[in-house]
């Protein structure tokens, strides 16, 4: 649901002029989070779920953001052993690092040439430190709502016991 | 001599001659001011300009205060109905800017002799990378793959994808877009190709050829995408290298993609 409304808000309010230069592909943190916190076949199959969504969507090469968002995951994941993923500076880093090397995957599949380069370049360098400075708040306010969600599904699980106990 | 009664009868008819003679003499000096009257004034008037006073302030009190709930009420009410009309007056705005869209749509749709079919953009390309949009008008109304996509100004582009109701349109400022097209006053033949936003290059524009900024760029029908004589920009900037067959031409397309609201699909 949180991906599909990434999904939606990016293709309409977020591709305003106003919003554009700014925004990033939400998704990538989603992606990072889904990294982070699923289980290794649930979260790719919801991370290929999501890259095929964006795929459709997009005007690219099919397959782009497929293969990007993949390779996040895994990429996330292996770093991940290797750091501390509650760091609010790691979490920083790590999604400014996946958002700067989206838009590097994106000018090499559309052959910028210079003039493309140097209309995307402040856009780029914008969205990736925009990125980097609300990626950790994006990440805590999914782990937020990845606990409320348990909570409610393990409350809920407990009434249903209960009622068939009695 | 006179009974009782008769005297008291003799009595009255003397004080009402007296009062008739007396109200005939003033009746003949109306309006005397006399040293009575001014006492009488001076005695009384202060007091009614009390009492009147006094009034007037209650008055006063009531309507600037007591009666400000009322006026509360009723400039809450006027601001309800100014907010009403401001929303009203903002409908009505959009309704004569679309309506003024729309026409221009109509005029363009008798000019070209196709049948063609009205949509309306509803979504764009997640990145910026690409341009594309989504229309809202798919297979179910006739829309298929090549279909050529205009506006008002000119070429937007053509349908890549259609779905049953919606369908994706590649606009000619993406990279991966290519348009036949030719220089209307010279007839000079190159392929548009999208590069930024903001400008196409013109391709295969050979050096001898007679161009000039702000010539018209239209497209030439020979794709087979689009029909011939459509607008695509107008040329921006020539560039001739000092080696090479071709100049180096860039086009401003005359549609404005950032504000692209309804499109007609070419359906022949």
């Amino acid at each position: 649901m949180v991906g599909l409304s990434a999904v939606v808000a990016q293709t309409t309010i977020l591709r305003i002029p106003l919003f554009h230069a700014v925004f990033y592909d939400l998704l990538i943190p989603l992606v990072v989070f889904l990294s982070l916190n699923l289980p290794d076949k649930k979260g790719v199959l919801v991370v290929l779920i999501l890259g095929l969504i964006m795929d459709l969507l997009s005007g690219g090469i099919f397959g782009l953001y497929l293969s990007i968002y993949f390779w996040i995951f895994l990429w996330v994941k292996s770093v991940s052993k290797y750091f501390d993923v509650c760091d609010t500076i790691f979490q920083s880093v790590l999604i400014g690092v996946c958002v700067f090397g989206q838009h590097i995957i994106f000018c090499i599949s559309v052959a910028a040439p210079y003039q493309l380069l140097a209309a995307q370049t402040g856009s780029v360098l914008l969205q990736t430190v925009f990125a980097a400075l609300t990626g950790p708040g994006i990440l805590m306010l999914l782990g937020r709502l990845q606990t409320r969600f348990e909570t409610h599904s393990s409350g809920t699980e407990r009434e249903i016991g209960n009622y068939v106990i009695r | 001599m006179f009974s009782k009664r008769l005297a008291r009868i003799l009595c009255v008819i003397l004080f009402v001659l007296i009062n008739i003679a007396l109200l005939s003499i003033s009746a003949k000096h109306p309006h005397r001011y006399t040293i009575v009257d001014r006492v009488v004034m001076a005695g009384i008037v202060p007091f009614q300009e009390g009492v009147t006073r006094t009034m007037h302030f209650c008055e006063s009190m009531w309507h600037h205060y007591f009666y400000l709930v009322a006026v509360r009420e009723e400039c809450d009410r006027l601001k309800g109905m100014l907010a009403g009309a401001q929303m009203e007056k903002s409908r009505y705005l959009e309704s004569e800017l679309a309506c003024q869209r729309l026409r221009k749509l109509l005029e363009m749709k008798s000019e070209v002799p196709h049948r063609m079919l009205p949509a309306r953009v509803v979504g764009l390309d997640p990145s910026g990378w690409f341009k594309t949009v989504f229309i809202n008008k798919g297979t179910g109304d006739g829309v298929s793959n090549g279909m050529a996509v205009i506006a008002s100004g000119g070429i937007v582009g053509r349908v890549i994808g259609a779905s049953g109701r919606y369908a994706k349109v590649l606009l000619i400022i993406d990279r991966s877009s290519a348009i036949d097209a030719l220089v209307q006053r010279t007839r000079s033949r190159g392929i548009v190709e999208g590069e930024t936003s903001e400008s196409c290059r013109f391709k295969y524009i050979v050096r001898k050829a007679d161009i000039k900024i702000e010539d018209t760029v239209i497209s030439s029908g020979l794709d087979g995408l689009f029909p011939k004589g459509l607008r695509v920009g107008a040329i921006s900037e020539i560039s001739r290298p000092s080696s090479g067959l071709f100049q180096e031409v860039k086009v401003r397309p005359f549609v404005d993609f950032t504000r692209l609201e309804e499109v007609l699909v070419i359906l022949e």
